[in-house]
């Protein structure tokens, strides 16, 4: 293998460093797909058809953000309308939200009905009361004995 | 060796469990500090704390809450690069990456300084007869949140900032691996003008947890992490009556199109693939390109990319592209992953491998 870098890691050699692994001719029933490596780990799965391709994301049982790259606007809305995952890129590999919307997968990625910050977080950490409220003019009315409908 | 410590009611306190963790510096493999590991009569203190503290916090109206996180914002602003390197010592990541981990929760807590517009209720006039009917948000009093180690900035400000706006108390678990700015965090907060308890940290593991998900006063837990804790804690919480929102893990897609920009598509792949060494929710982990024609320009385009990423310490500046992962272990269970590849018969086409001597090959 070429060795692109020069970058000495002479003093760190107990460091937990790990190479870049780029993966080719990856395919659904190898654990590096099924799992998550959370490492410098890039798998290729090679996909016929764009139809093949939006399968493997809605298959997959985490669902907690994918992107598409393509110069068709059509495709790419077609992609963000269909795929059962949260956050969704369009030319754009890490749709992370920014704070004013909401960030939150589907599927195995998140267990709950609220997303983290945007409109989202005020809700979650607030409950809601809700007031019924009247001011008689005093007591000259009486008092109701059956139970008050909308007139 | 560095002993850290929990911030309670406003103060440094030593863990008294007598269990401690090590947090290592990732990019020499050292132990750098020891974090105390609370045991539930700690959290205890934190929470009665947080209960004493939190009416008066709620009675603050909201646009004075709002004024503490605006000094927060410059308070953060002004202690960028210490929290930066604070937080690439223990986790490994660049010290742009880091910045970037601080300024994401930034923009949460300037968000959240909108407040009083967000808290604002609904009103029906004349519901019926001389009636009114409005609804109000109130705060929940007591909130816990556990973060994962991959975002030790971003992800506590997700959940104390609306948590703190919405007028409650909130007590991080932050990762017991980078517990040092989630402490300097709330030590931030005090000096911006955030009334003792309100914001708490508890280190601590498995213990912290379950003292947290089974105590009676704490109405909500957020969490971020792996998928089967998330999936561990949203049930045991909700079965103790606790508003949860739990968030897995993640492999997420990227498709390539014949028709797209194959430079723009693999220089994505760079970042998205191998930033961070890839300990992120949203990175990306698998490439799809569709077609064979399309894959193969997109390898073509990727090989000398990953070539030439360089990996090193934080130290190193603007020099390098990702640092070491968080863990001996996580390092081994990529390790372990990269081999099932190989041996369930995927083609590596790159990998770099850490030399004896230092190098890479």
């Amino acid at each position: 293998m070429v060795d692109g870098r020069d970058f000495n890691l002479q003093g760190y050699e107990d460091g937990f460093f790990v190479g870049a692994h780029l993966f080719d001719n990856v395919t659904k029933d190898m654990d590096i797909y099924k799992y998550e490596i959370f490492g410098p780990v890039l798998s290729t799965v090679r996909a016929e058809t764009y139809e093949e391709a939006l399968g493997l994301a809605m298959d997959h049982e985490y669902g907690n953000g994918t992107a598409i790259f393509t110069r068709d606007g059509d495709t790419a809305r077609d992609f963000a309308n269909r795929v059962n995952v949260g956050m969704v890129g369009i030319n754009v590999p890490i749709p992370v939200p920014l704070a004013y919307h909401t960030f939150g997968g589907w599927k195995k990625s998140v267990f709950g009905d609220l997303n983290q910050h945007g409109p989202d977080a005020f809700k979650f950490y607030t409950r809601t009361k809700t007031v019924t409220s009247r001011w008689p003019s005093g007591t000259k009315e009486g008092g109701e004995f059956s139970i008050p409908v909308m007139e | 060796m560095q002993k850290l410590t929990h911030y309670i009611n406003g103060a440094h306190v030593e863990g008294t469990s007598g269990r401690f963790a090590d947090v290592y510096n990732p990019a020499t493999g050292e132990v750098q500090a020891k974090v105390p590991l609370a045991n539930g009569a700690e959290l205890d203190q934190a929470v009665a704390h947080a209960a004493a503290a939190q009416p008066a916090w709620a009675a603050v109206n909201p646009q004075r809450r709002a004024r503490v996180l605006m000094k927060f914002v410059d308070l953060l602003n002004r202690d960028m690069d210490k929290l930066a390197e604070a937080l690439s010592r223990e986790h490994g990541k660049t010290l742009p990456d880091a910045q970037g981990d601080v300024i994401r929760g930034l923009e949460v807590v300037e968000y959240c300084i909108g407040a009083p517009q967000l808290l604002k209720g609904e009103f029906t006039d004349s519901a019926g007869p001389g009636i009114d009917m409005y609804s109000m948000r109130q705060a929940l009093g007591v909130t816990a949140g556990i973060t994962p180690f991959n975002f030790p900035a971003m992800i506590p400000m997700w959940m104390f900032a609306p948590a703190i706006a919405c007028g409650n108390a909130f007590i991080l678990k932050p990762s017991e691996r980078d517990p040092s700015v989630p402490l300097m965090l709330a030590e931030l907060l005090e000096e911006a003008g955030l009334p003792k308890g309100i914001l708490q940290v508890v280190n601590g593991d498995k213990e912290a947890v379950d003292a947290i998900l089974h105590h009676d006063v704490i109405q909500s837990v957020g969490f971020v992490g792996s998928t089967p804790i998330a999936e561990y804690i949203y049930a045991t919480g909700c079965a103790n009556g606790k508003r949860v929102q739990c968030f897995g893990g993640a492999k997420n897609h990227m498709i390539i199109m014949p028709d797209a920009d194959m430079d723009q598509a693999a220089d994505a792949l760079m970042g998205a693939g191998y930033g961070a060494a890839g300990e992120r929710c949203m990175a990306i982990s698998v490439a799809v390109p569709v077609g064979e024609d399309t894959a193969d320009r997109l390898m073509e385009k990727l090989i000398p990319r990953v070539e030439a990423l360089k990996v090193g310490p934080y130290t190193a500046g603007n020099d390098v592209d990702y640092g070491p992962v968080v863990t001996a272990a996580a390092k081994a269970n990529i390790e372990r992953l990269v081999q099932t590849g190989i041996d369930q018969g995927a083609n590596l086409r790159h990998r770099s491998r850490c030399k004896p001597s230092g190098g890479w090959a």
